[in-house]
This record gives structure tokens, sequence and C-alpha cells, in this order.
């Protein structure tokens, strides 16, 4: 008896063991080669392969990192501390060759963490260069730096995160560290890092080089379906285009100029311009071009003005119907201007704007109940109206984030030929100055001044941002200490860049030798006339802010009323397309918000007043769509 | 650099005279000899008492102590060096020398591990095979001193020694003996394959294309980044667009890339030169072939003196002043002020130094407060002083820092300088007036560019004579290995003596492991590493309390404070029972290049002697309580 219960208790339990292999099997059967075809495995395997998380997948297979992992029994985590510890000890204590080793060793147990790489790479390229003296020992560690991320890319094939991070080590440490100047020369000279590449010696500019890794990121996206995890798109895809305009910024600082800084603007120009015509994914879930704003706010009038004709009146009568709705103390309020609301009682100032803001969506819903025979077609147009609309706001909104337009603006304000030899004719004036040849770099400064008014005056936009004026203050400081070597009494108090000076010589550098008693009075006499015209002046008292005045019809009406300019009138430069109505947005008195905008359109908006209120387009505006 | 947080002392001092604050060695030897003796007699007394009664207790005491007086000094070496054998036997029985395959195998995959692309490969080699090295041997010790002991009396094969005229104590010492032995041979072993296979990985040369060398020593150089003597960048910068333009002039002006790095070239038009240094070392060159790399493995041999500073008033100070950096090791002097470092050197003499003056060699540490130029190194000089007369030179050389770099100089001979209270400058000798009549001079070092800073160490200027020889120096590095591992040995053998098999080994290792982390346990101990004792931090540890919090007064955590001094107090005794493992560790000296001192080895081998004799008396006593060896 008890033989038998035995016997078949083992039977049993054989039973059991077959019973489980044969889901495991069919769960973890590895993928194999036979016979020259591919078996895709069991479940796991086949997962594996569909995400791609196989080691081969994600990257090249490094026996030495396997057996680490191996050899660590499960006890990686352990290890990885420990590791991580040492390496911050090795750090403290300057043993930079222990530190290094421990980072590899790390980035073996882990090779597929990707903050691991990240966060190490940028220790050694951002902390670790900076504690030597030698810059020569700086710039090794910068590229150790950039380096260790390429080790990590050979374990993660195709990695936005460190293709992007490659792109920006590479721009921005060489770039713009103290020791710029040197590490950009060392960096076109370093044998060793461009080893097997086929750059021209132009092309071994850290500006271009980084350039081409963020240009890897973006096609590892769009190409190889790999996902950019914690950048938005909006802000990755500019980097090849700013790279390049950084590296024509960078060619003119060090002096080359003519066709090849001309030839690198114009590709910078073509960059951004593609850069505007990439798809992005927003943050409300649909996609936008940069460059197709205008396009978006015609399509909106167009609707808002079919709308119009539909309705027959219909915006007037709501908003009537809605003004009577309220009681006096909301009418009262309804029609105060925003800088007379009591704070406690903005919100509900907002809240009443929003009511009496008409838009084709509130029209649509009303025709749908009081003709229902013309409620099909109205629902279309409120909803593509409506559509045209999100989509214009999204894109200036957009726009505004990384300064599109200055950006535009300025890739064509460099190509213009004035501009190129403005920038030519300063930079061997400057030479000159070194040389103490006072009079040619006098002759030289007072040729390219001119050039630079012209320049400016084609692109007011990019004359009020204050970039490239903070550039010319720094280079009128040094005409002013030729003149000054060559004891010219006075300055010349009809300097053409005057306004310049007086506009963001925030240091006080040259700004001085316009003080007299004429210009002292005219000052305050603007000022006082800016005060009236309820313009405030920023902290640095230069620029005039936005006054947020409201106007007494609401900007969304004027955008979206047949009034309004056409973008036609826009491109042509007769006017500037109305700003965006955002819900809730603070309304100003030129009809755009009370965030903040370049000078330019602030300064345009003041002279375009009694015009309909609506500014006139910036020149640089209407070249740069060009 | 090697880096020397304490500081040396002569053999002899350390063993008999001490420092101004502890005694020799040998006198703490002796108490704690004379402190564990007594208690352990009164102990034994009381034991003794509590079974059979105060006086039959003295009786059995007397005569305990009688008989071991007389068993442990009538130590016969015939039977010692019989079990010593027997104990080698039974290693070898038990296959302790696959550890040596083991460790062929790891160096064979070694190659994976180790890459050559590092700043310093050299030193990386020794510091990872070295150290793994000790690992290894420590993890052998651990196994074979636990459970040999243990097993033979579970097994009763100790019956086949006991049953012997032995006495314990041989038992004890002929275990601790055959073990050392064994490992002494492994070690030995594992030595010399760690010196062929770092020798190895590291060997190279590099390939020079003469041509191409030839065509751009005829062209005018346009490098910028040529350094002049002094460590200054070149000031004839480049013309950037012409750099721009034609920025791979040099390409043939050095070698080829080879394990991961290249050297630029000082060569005559015959191919005859160096290619400089890169990575720590040098190639010779011959008719453009390049030898194998020089200077890799080094062992200085420096003469360390006494540092101490001046403010920046000039006023004697122990320290310079922090830069605010979290590792203190280092401490730093104000340029364009009177600060400066002081080294003192003693039995300083001329026939030491054939070359005729005093050759030095600097590594400094460099802290800007401000940019300044980028492309020149911060300005320093040298000065010597008399200590005695008073007479202080000139300043000797002005030099610009190399940070990070041990940056040889050389104090000559003949020197100007003026006696205390006079205004003329006079030449003077060297040795013959700079050096104080007991044979001391003192070096002075003051950084010149203003609010800038130099960072200095005792050990980072020294007095260098000669190289010694790397071999032996790498052998002095393995010295320190066996020590830890003659102490491991003699923890296992301890434990085993009292304790079963798998008990001893975790004990040992535990030894082992709080030995490693002393300098914690006394940091908890002393209250310097903040977090309270062993209860407090389970506390914080649950609570998620950072180490700095103070806790909230609640019956927890004062129950957990109280208990926490009781486990400090013994903490504090185990920590002057357990070595500390670290500073046997000698490897940085031979990774860094330098000789490592006499005194230092002599002292390791002194403290493993006295943990043999300590062991040897202890395990006596152990084994006879399992009476065992009567």
């Amino acid at each position: 008896m008890n033989e038998s219960r035995s016997f078949w208790r083992k039977v049993t339990y054989v039973g059991a063991i077959v019973a489980l292999l044969i889901p495991m099997s069919m769960l973890s059967m590895p993928a194999s080669r036979s016979e020259g075809k591919a078996q895709s495995g069991g479940k796991l395997a086949k997962l594996r392969q569909d995400y791609k998380l196989g080691q081969a997948s994600l990257g090249e297979i490094d026996p030495a990192s396997e057996t680490m992992k191996l050899a660590t029994l499960g006890m990686r985590g352990l290890a990885v501390t420990i590791l991580w510890e040492q390496a911050n000890y090795y750090k403290k204590t300057e043993n930079w060759t222990n530190f290094q080793a421990s980072l590899k060793q790390i980035a073996r147990l882990q090779p597929n963490f990707i903050s691991v790489w990240q966060y190490q790479a940028w220790n050694t390229s951002y902390n670790l260069s900076v504690e030597f003296d030698d810059y020569n020992d700086r710039y090794k560690w910068v590229i150790r730096g950039i380096e260790f991320l390429k080790d990590g890319l050979r374990y993660n094939k195709d990695e936005p995160r460190l293709l992007w991070d490659l792109g920006w080590f590479i721009s921005q440490k060489i770039g713009r560290a103290d020791e710029r100047v040197q590490y950009r020369r060392l960096f076109k000279r370093d044998l060793d890092f461009h080893a097997g590449s086929n750059l021209s010696s132009e092309q071994k500019d850290n500006w271009l080089v980084g350039k081409s890794w963020f240009q890897e990121a973006i096609d590892a996206v769009d190409k190889r379906g790999k996902r950019m995890k914690g950048k938005p798109p909006l802000i990755y895809r500019s980097d090849p285009g700013m790279s390049q305009m950084n590296y024509a910024d960078s060619i003119q600082t060090e002096g080359v100029h003519g066709e090849l800084a001309k030839n690198a603007w114009t590709t910078a120009s073509k960059d951004w311009k593609k850069y505007g015509d990439e798809s992005i994914l927003t943050t409300w879930d649909f996609r936008i071009q940069l460059n197709n704003l205008e396009r978006k706010k015609a399509e909106a009038e167009g609707y808002l003005k079919q709308m119009n004709e539909l309705s027959r009146g219909m915006f007037d009568k709501i908003r009537a119907e809605r003004l009577a709705e309220l009681t006096p103390e909301e009418r009262e309020l309804s029609e105060k201007l925003i800088q007379d609301v009591p704070a406690e009682q903005v919100e509900e100032y907002n809240e009443l704007q929003s009511r009496l803001n008409i838009t084709p969506v509130n029209v649509a819903n009303r025709i749908e109940k009081d003709h229902p025979e013309l409620a099909i077609e109205a629902s279309r147009l409120g909803k593509l109206w409506y559509d045209a609309n999100r989509r214009a706001d999204a894109i200036e909104r957009y726009r505004e984030t990384i300064n599109f337009n200055y950006w535009k603006a300025r890739s064509a304000f460099e190509q213009m030929p004035e501009t190129l030899e403005a920038r030519e004719l300063v930079y061997k004036a400057g030479q000159a100055h070194e040389k103490q040849d006072l009079l040619l770099a006098r002759k030289l400064y007072e040729q390219a001044w001119p050039l630079w008014r012209k320049s400016l005056d084609e692109y007011p936009l990019i004359a009020n941002e204050g970039l490239i004026a903070e550039e010319l203050i720094e280079k009128i400081a040094n005409y002013r200490m030729v003149l000054e070597d060559l004891s010219v009494d006075q300055f010349p108090q009809d300097f053409v860049l005057r306004d310049i000076v007086e506009g963001f010589d925030r240091d006080g550098l040259v700004k001085d030798v316009f003080v007299e008693p004429a210009t002292k009075t005219e000052e305050k006499q603007s000022g006082s006339s800016q005060e009236k015209s309820g313009e405030a002046t920023n902290p640095e008292g230069k620029q005039p802010e936005a006054t947020g005045v409201r106007e007494e019809s609401q900007p969304a009406e004027k955008a979206n009323s047949p009034d309004a300019k056409s973008p036609e009138r826009f491109q042509s430069g007769e006017g500037s397309p109305p700003e965006p109505v955002e819900d809730n947005a603070v309304i100003s008195e030129k009809g755009g918000t009370t965030d903040e905008k370049p000078a330019a359109d602030k300064k345009s908006s003041a002279a375009g007043e009694g015009t309909e209120g609506v500014p006139p387009e910036p020149a640089a505006e209407k070249s740069a769509t060009e | 650099m090697v880096v020397i947080e304490n500081e040396l002392l002569p053999y002899f001092t350390w063993l008999f005279k001490g420092t101004d604050e502890s005694m020799g060695a040998i006198w703490y030897f002796l108490l704690f000899v004379l402190i564990a003796g007594f208690v352990g007699l009164v102990f034994g007394y009381l034991v003794a008492a509590v079974r059979q009664g105060p006086i039959a207790a003295g009786d059995l005491t007397y005569r305990v102590m009688r008989r071991a007086a007389y068993e442990l000094v009538a130590v016969s070496p015939r039977r010692v060096w019989a079990l010593t054998k027997l104990a080698v036997q039974e290693s070898i029985r038990r296959r302790v020398f696959v550890v040596l395959g083991i460790y062929i195998a790891l160096l064979g995959l070694g190659s994976w591990f180790l890459n050559t692309e590092l700043a310093e490969p050299a030193r990386l080699q020794i510091d990872i095979v070295m150290t793994g090295t000790n690992y290894l041997m420590l993890l052998m010790a651990l196994f074979l001193s636990t459970f040999s002991l243990p097993t033979d009396i579970k097994n009763r094969t100790i019956y086949t020694v006991v049953t012997k005229p032995t006495y314990a104590g041989e038992i004890v010492l002929g275990r601790i003996l055959g073990f050392i032995l064994t490992g002494t041979f492994l070690l030995a072993a594992m030595g010399l394959l760690s010196y062929i296979f770092v020798v190895r990985s590291v060997s190279h040369t590099h390939t020079i294309d003469r041509e191409q060398f030839l065509v751009s020593s005829s062209q005018p150089a346009k490098t910028g980044e040529t350094k002049k003597e002094d460590g200054s960048a070149d000031e004839k910068a480049p013309d950037d667009r012409d750099s721009y333009v034609d920025a791979n002039t040099e390409v043939s002006q050095v070698t080829s890339r080879d394990m991961f790095h290249r050297h630029e070239l000082d060569l005559d038009e015959q191919g005859n030169g160096i290619a400089k240094s890169t990575k720590g070392h040098i190639h010779e060159v011959h008719n453009f072939e390049v030898g194998p790399p020089l200077d890799m493995f080094q062992a200085r041999v420096p003469k360390f003196g006494k540092l101490t500073f001046k403010s920046r008033t000039g006023q004697p100070e122990s320290r310079g002043i922090s830069v605010g950096s979290e590792w203190d090791y280092l401490s730093y002097i104000e340029g364009g002020t009177r600060a400066s470092a002081i080294w003192t050197f003693d039995n300083i003499n001329a026939a030491e130094y054939p070359d005729g003056g005093l050759p030095i060699e600097l590594y400094l540490r460099v802290y800007r407060s401000y940019k300044g130029n980028i492309e020149k190194g911060i300005l320093g000089s040298i000065s010597v002083r008399n200590p005695e007369s008073g007479l202080q030179s000139e300043i000797v050389q002005t030099f610009r820092a190399k940070d990070f770099e041990l940056d040889p100089k050389f104090i000559p001979r003949q020197l100007k300088g003026k006696r205390p209270g006079e205004t003329k400058v006079g030449d003077f000798d060297l040795f013959d007036d700079f050096v104080s009549s007991d044979g001391k001079i003192e070096i002075e070092l003051q950084c010149l560019d203003k609010a800038q800073y130099y960072g200095v160490a005792q050990a980072n200027l020294y007095l260098r004579s000669t190289n010694g020889s790397f071999e032996l120096n790498f052998i002095k590095g393995y010295v320190g290995v066996w020590t830890q591992m003659v102490l491991v040995i003699c923890f296992g053998v301890l434990f085993s003596t009292l304790l079963s098999g798998p008990v001893a080994l975790v004990a040992t290792a535990s030894c082992v492991l709080l030995g490693f982390f002393s300098s914690f346990l006394m940091d908890v101990v002393t209250g310097e590493a903040v977090g309270g004792g062993p209860f407090e931090a389970m506390i914080r540890t649950f609570s998620q309390a950072n180490l700095t919090v103070e806790l909230e007064q609640t019956a927890g955590v004062v129950v957990a404070k109280t208990l926490d001094k009781v486990a400090l107090f013994f903490m504090e005794m185990w920590f002057y029972i357990l070595p500390n493992f670290s500073v046997y560790n000698n490897i940085n000296w031979v990774a860094d290049g330098f000789n490592i001192p006499a005194d230092q080895v002599w002292q390791h081998i002194t403290v493993a002697l006295s943990y043999i004799f300590g062991v040897y008396i202890v395990g006596y006593f152990f084994l006879r309580l399992r009476e065992l060896g009567q």
C-alpha cells in the first residue's frame, strides 16, 4: 500500500513537472537559428525582440560587462553603490585615475542605465576639468567626458539622450567655456578625437560637430523610432539650427569674414526654416509647424468672416444679451480698464471679459437653436475657426519660448552685405587698435558705423532685442578709446548709433559721452511723456514695458473682426498680425497680452497708436518671411 | 602623488620612543600583555573559585600558570617545525593551490577590465592588480586558518597530534607558521605573476613617419600650444584664421597613436631624441625607431621634511588656509603676501648629493580666486634658509606652477643671500652656509601672484636623490599584503582553537571587516562621525532622519543613546585590539612610483610578529580550555 502511494506520488510529481515545463518552454524558449531559419523562440523572447530589449538590440555586447554582471551574483545594486561611493571618494581625494576607472566599472555594471552615462560624463567634463589649472589638461578632461558618452552609445545604440548630450557637450562646453578660445583651437587640432572622420579643417569646428550630433539625435527619433525622454521637441529640434548660428557667430568673432561667414549664416537660415517646417507635438496633443503662424491666422480670419456673414449680426446680439444679464455692479466692473480694477476683483473681471468675448463657437451654438437650417454650416465654421485659432495661438507661444522670430531675423540680418562688411571693418579696426595704428582704427570704425546703422534700420527687431546692441556697445567703447588716444576733444554728438548707446549701455561704458544739457532735457521730457502715456520703464530703466491698458473693444473680437488686417496686409508690411488671445489673458492696450515682448514690437506699437491699434510690421519679419 | 596623512617615524623611534603624543610601540605592546594577562588571570581564578572554592581555585590557578610558563617557554623548534610541515601538508591536501589557478584565470581575463586608455595606465594596473591579489590572499587565509583546527577536532584527527609529546602552544604556533608558509609561497607566486602581467600589459612602442617629420621640420612652426620651459604657453598665439585653415600642420611632429596615446617628438634631423612625456612615460628614439617606455615604473626615493607655514602677515602657523575644499589634506598659501610654506629637512650633507646642489620635486595644487591669464601658470618662488643662523637666500628660482604634476627643481650650490640684520647681499655655499650645524635646512615656497593660491601638504615637496629599484619596491608593496595575511591567519587560528569552523570564519571575517573600517569606527567612537552609535543610527535609518538632524528626546531615543554608550565602550576596546588593515596597505606607494621606506616595512613585520606572539599565548590557553593538548 505504502509503496503504491509512494509510486503514485512520484508519478504526480513528474506529471506536474512536465505540465509546468510546457508553459515554461513556451514562455522562455530563447530565439535561435537552425538550418539557416530564424526561430522566434518563446513569448518572452518575442517580447524582447518586439520591444528591442535584448542586449544585442540595445547595443554592443561587452563580455567584460556581462561577466561583471554575472559575477556580482545578483548583488549588482550593492556593487554599484560601493563603486559610486568609491568614485566620490576618489573625486574628493583628487585621485583622478582611479575615479575614472570606477566610472568605467559602474558603467559596465549598468550599461543600459542612461542617467549613469549622462551624470558621470557631465561630472567629468564639467566638474573635473575645472580642477586643473592648465587649460590643456582641462581640455583633455572635457574630451574624456565626451568619450565617456561615446562609450555609452556603444552599449545603447541610437539613444537620443546620449546623442543629444554629445551635441551639447561638444558645442556648448567647448564653445561657451571661459577657455573657449583655447578649447576651440585644441578641438580643431585634436587628431585623436577626429581620427577616422573625413571632416575638412573647417568642419572640425566644435559647433558643427555638435550640430551633427544634435541631428543624429533627431534622426534617431524620426528615422529609428527612438524616444527622446525628458526633452521637449520644441527645444531639442532647434539645436542644430542654433549650433549653426553659434558657429557663424564664433568664426566671425575669430576674424573669419566674407563668403565663409555669409555661407555659414545662409546655412543657418536654411536650418532655421527647416526647423520651422518640422512637425512639433505640443502639450495639447496636436502638432504644429512654427512656420505656419501666418497661415493659421489667415484661416481663422477667413472662418470668422464667413461666420459673420452667415450669422448676420449674431455677434453683437449675443454680446448685448450677455451685457444685459450683468448686474449693474458687474457691468460697471466690465467697463473698467484693467489697471483700475482692484486686485481682489481681477479674477471676476477676467471672467466677465471671457463671457463678453463672443467667439464663432458661441455664435454656432446660438445658430443651432435659433436657425436650425444653418446649424450644420455654423457648426462646421465654428469648429474650423476654433481649430485654426488654437493652433495659431500655440504656434505663437512656442515661437516665443525659443525666440523664433529673433533668430529667424538674425540669420537674415547677418547675411546682409552691410552687416558682413560692418563686422569685418570692426574686426579689422580692433586689430589696428591693438597694433596702435589709431588712425587706421578710427577710419575703419567710422566706415563701419553707418553700415551698422543701415542694417539695424532694416531690422529693428534685432536693434531692439539687445544682443547685438550690447556687442556693439563694447565696440563703440573701443572706438571711444581710439578717439581719446587720438586726443579728439569730443565724441561725435551726431553719432549714428547714439540710440543704441542710450538704450543699451547698461554698464555706462559710453553713455556719458552724450550727456549734455539739451539731451538731458530731452530725456526728461521723453520720460515724462512716457509716464503720461501710461508706459512704465523696466528696472534697468531702458525698455518700455507693455502697459496692460485695456482697450474698449475686446482684442479677440478685434482680431476676429472682419476689419482686422488681413494676412496679405501683414506680409506686405502694412501691419503686424494681431496678438493671439488666450483665455483669461490680461489684455493690453495694443491688443496684446502683458507677456514681455521684444522692444521692437513695443516701440512699434507706440508708433502705431491711432492706426486701429495695430502696430506696423517690423521690417525684419518681412525680410525673414521672404 | 603619494598621500601621507600620518607622519612616518624611524623604526626605532616608533618602537621605543614614540612621538610627543604617544609612547613607543613596544611599551603599548607590553602594557597590553600585562593588562590582558592580569584580566585573564583574575577571570580564570574567579571561574575556578565558583566551581571549586577560593582556595582550590588559587591552587589550580597557580598550577596552570606554572605549567603554562614552562610550556610556553620550553617550546621545541623541532616539534614546531614538524607541526608547521603538517599544516603545510594539510593545506596542500585541501587543494589550496587552486587559488593560484583562479588567480591565473583572473589575470588572463584582466585585460578585459583593465584598460590602458586612462590617464596613468601603469598606476592603475599596479593598483588594481595588487589590490585584487590582496583581497584574494585574505580570503584564502580566512578559509585556510579557520577551518583547519575545528575540522581536525571534529574528525578527531587532532588526537594523532595531541597524543604525541607536544604542547598546546606548539600546536597553535605550528598551525600559524604552516599557514603563513603556505600563504607566503602563494603570495610570492602571485607577486611574480602580477609583475609580469603589469609590465607586459603596459609595454608598447610607437612608430614615426620619417618623411612627414622631415617635411614638417623644414616648415615654420604654426603651433600655438607649445609650452615654454617655465610651463607657460607660448605667447606667440597663432593667427586664428591661419590655424582655422590649416589646423593639422603638426600631424607629423608626433608619434603614431598606440595604446590610446601619442607623444610629441623632440628629435634632431637624424631622428635621434625623445618622445616627450605622455601618460607618465617617455620613449627614447634612435634613427626614428621608438624604444620601449621609460620612467613608467619608478621608485623615487624621497626625503621628506617637516612642513610649517607662515600666515599672510608672516606669523608662524601650523597650517595654511582652507579654500573650502572638502578634503583638508592640502592647505593653501596666499599669493602676493608674506604667506609661505616651509619644509625643514634633517641630516643634510653634501656627500649625499653628488650633483652639487639639492634636487627637489614639487607637486603643487593651484587655486585661482580669479581667472587671470589662463594661458600662464601661477607664478611662485623658492628660497632657502638656515634655521640656526637665519641666513636667508635670495629667490633661488621663480617658476610657473604645474598643477597636478611632479615638477623637478634644482637648488644650486652657490647662492646669494643675506644674514639677518644685514643689508649686504653676499655669496654663500648651500651646504656650508645654509645647512645648520645639526644638518637642517629650510626650503621656503611662496606664491607670487596676488590673490592666487598654492595648495601643499608635507609630502608635496621632497628632496630626491636617487631612484630605487622598482622590483624591490614591488616586493615591499607585497610585504604589506603579507602582513595583512599574517594578521588574518592569526585571528583565524585563534578563533578556531575555541569555536567551530563556520563560527570562527564569521568571527575572523568580522575582525577583518572591522579592521578595514577601523578609521571610521574610531570616528564613531570619538563622535567625529555624526549620527551617533549603532542604536541611534538604527533609529535614524528607520525614521529616515538624516545624520545631522537633532532627534526628538523620546523614550526610544534615550534608550538608544544609553545603549550606544555601552556599545561604543566595547567598540573602543575592540579598536585597540583590532589591527587597522588599511595602515598596512603599501600599494599606493608602489602605484604612485615612490619607494616604500624601509622603516615602514620593518614596522609592518614587527606588528605581524607581535600578533603571532599574542595568538600563540592566547591560543595556548584556549586549547587548554578545550582539554586538548594536555
